[in-house]
């Protein structure tokens, strides 16, 4: 299992031809194999960051250092809000996709696939086309898609986020859980405070207003983490305290 | 079933009822047979020319056949290459559009001095009417990828040819089916203008008959040409239900 990458951030400012600035010099360090949750409200910029880290947006200044910074130990992987699932493919289909771009052999595409597919349990769906997923199995389809490549580095944006609740608690387990078994480092931009709560090593908040970081801590729950996580005291603390630093950005 | 039933039961009845009024409207004359013969007459001669008949409908659906594989393979191949490059879009798109707005039956009699009597300019004709579509609903189908896609296939590190393969060209294929569906009428309307110039086909039977005064002959040509297009748009429509079936709404497959 490849040991998952660091993240440097210094500096970074993203301004809009709109003169709308989101990010006005965030800086972070986040070490290897950690699991981050990076919240704020709507339009604090945390999506556009989390862009920025997978090389999908450029920064109006600043820099990112992705690992060592360099191109070949980069291995990441990108949940969309939505699935985001090629329709006209099977569940299979979908999977073997970043391999294929990869250039893999059919044979390790499909054997990394199956096992992708089985680690969030839709082993016996891979004949199946997405219309006929429901859209919890659709967003696990998505996250097996991600897993097939092995990343070092699992960007994640919002992607429970359309989920009914059932769902969303379920697959934050599965997710969880997918992390412990592996080494990869995870940053997960949300904007529900329980799931960030739940998820991560550690919450970043941005805030609008200043956009910037408002509060940078480390998450005191048990890193083992099952459904009574949630009933923990602890638990309860961490979210009503996130939830007070959250009102406070609104004020 | 009840449904079902309604669906090509009332369509058939409604056939039924409005040629048996024509006929009977045609024989105690209220209408001129000259104008509009009774239909018993239009199947006579379907009957009694149908050597003549099919004969000429084989070389329309010949022609149709060659200029709307043509306005598909250079209709896409056309989008493909406007999309690639934004230099080739900009200079030539507006330039497409001339196919969309020539006045066929106008500029047929030149196609005839271009490319001679018969089958050539019938088939420009076809085609000159029938690729527009198919270049327009492409390239609008390759332009709507989503966003989120693409980012995908550049994340993976993606070539514009595996983007293109994998991503845009399936992506764009209910637009491109879509297109097709108009572009097929259109090239049989296109051959039959050709026809009456080009002087083979049904189009010419019609040009003859009409100057013979056999409209009975016009109209069981007419009723061949239409059949000819009818054919054509279902099986583009059995073509486009194979295609996508199984991922797009388009074709009942449930979101």
């Amino acid at each position: 299992m490849a040991t998952g990458l660091s993240v440097q951030i210094s500096e970074v400012v993203k301004r809009y031809d709109s003169g709308l600035s989101p990010l006005k010099g965030v800086s972070f360090q986040l070490e290897a194999g950690k699991f981050l949750a990076l919240i704020g409200p709507s339009g604090c910029g945390k999506s556009t960051l989390l862009k920025m880290i997978a090389h999908l947006r450029e920064p109006t200044s600043g820099k990112l250092l992705i690992g060592r910074g360099e191109p070949e130990e980069r291995r990441l992987a990108y949940v969309f809000q939505d699935a985001q699932l090629l329709p006209w493919r099977t569940v299979l289909g979908n999977v073997t996709l970043p391999l294929e771009i990869l250039g893999a052999s059919k044979v390790e595409q499909e054997l990394k696939a199956r096992k992708a597919l089985e680690r969030v349990g839709l082993i016996d769906f891979e004949q199946y086309y997405p219309a006929h997923l429901s859209g919890g199995m659709r967003m696990r389809v998505s996250l097996a898609r991600s897993l097939v490549n092995e990343p070092n580095l699992l960007l994640l944006d919002e992607p429970f986020a359309a989920l009914d609740e059932v769902t969303r608690l379920k697959l934050d387990r599965d997710l969880r859980d997918l992390w412990q078994e592996s080494q990869m480092t995870v940053i997960f931009v949300t904007h529900s405070i329980s799931e960030a709560a739940f998820l991560s090593d550690r919450i970043i908040l941005l805030s609008k207003k200043t956009g910037n970081i408002q509060y940078d801590l480390i998450n005191p729950l048990p890193s083992h983490r099952t459904q009574e996580t949630r009933a923990l005291p602890a638990f309860a603390q961490l979210t009503q305290d996130l939830f007070l630093k959250f009102q406070d950005l609104e004020a | 079933m009840n449904q079902k039933l309604k669906k090509i039961g009332l369509p058939i009845c409604a056939f039924v009822a409005m040629i048996t009024l024509w006929e009977f409207a045609a024989r105690i004359k209220w209408i001129n047979p000259f104008i509009l013969p009774e239909p018993s007459q239009i199947l006579n001669s379907l009957i009694q020319d149908k050597v003549e008949l099919w004969s000429a409908l084989g070389v329309t659906a010949f022609s149709v056949t060659i200029s709307f594989g043509l306005s598909v393979v250079l209709g896409i191949s056309t989008a493909i290459l406007l999309f690639t490059s934004e230099t080739v879009l900009y200079a030539f798109y507006p330039y497409t559009i001339f196919f969309q707005t020539v006045p066929i039956i106008a500029i047929a009699p030149l196609l005839v001095i271009w490319f001679g009597y018969g089958i050539p300019a019938v088939v420009a004709s076809g085609f000159i009417v029938s690729v527009f579509p198919v270049i327009a609903s492409t390239l609008t189908g390759l332009l709507s990828a989503d966003p989120a896609l693409k980012d995908l296939f550049r994340l993976y590190g993606a070539t514009r040819m595996q983007a293109l393969v994998k991503l845009y060209l399936p992506g764009s294929l209910p637009f491109v089916m879509n297109g097709l569906r108009i572009s097929g009428g259109l090239a049989v309307i296109g051959a039959i203008v050709g026809e009456f110039l080009g002087g083979v086909g049904i189009g010419s039977i019609i040009d003859v008959a009409r100057a013979q005064q056999r409209i009975d002959k016009v109209f069981a040509a007419v009723l061949l040409a239409s059949g000819l297009g009818l054919l054509l748009i279902k099986l583009i429509d059995l073509t486009s239900y194979v295609l996508l079936k199984n991922w797009h709404p388009s074709e009942g497959s449930e979101e």
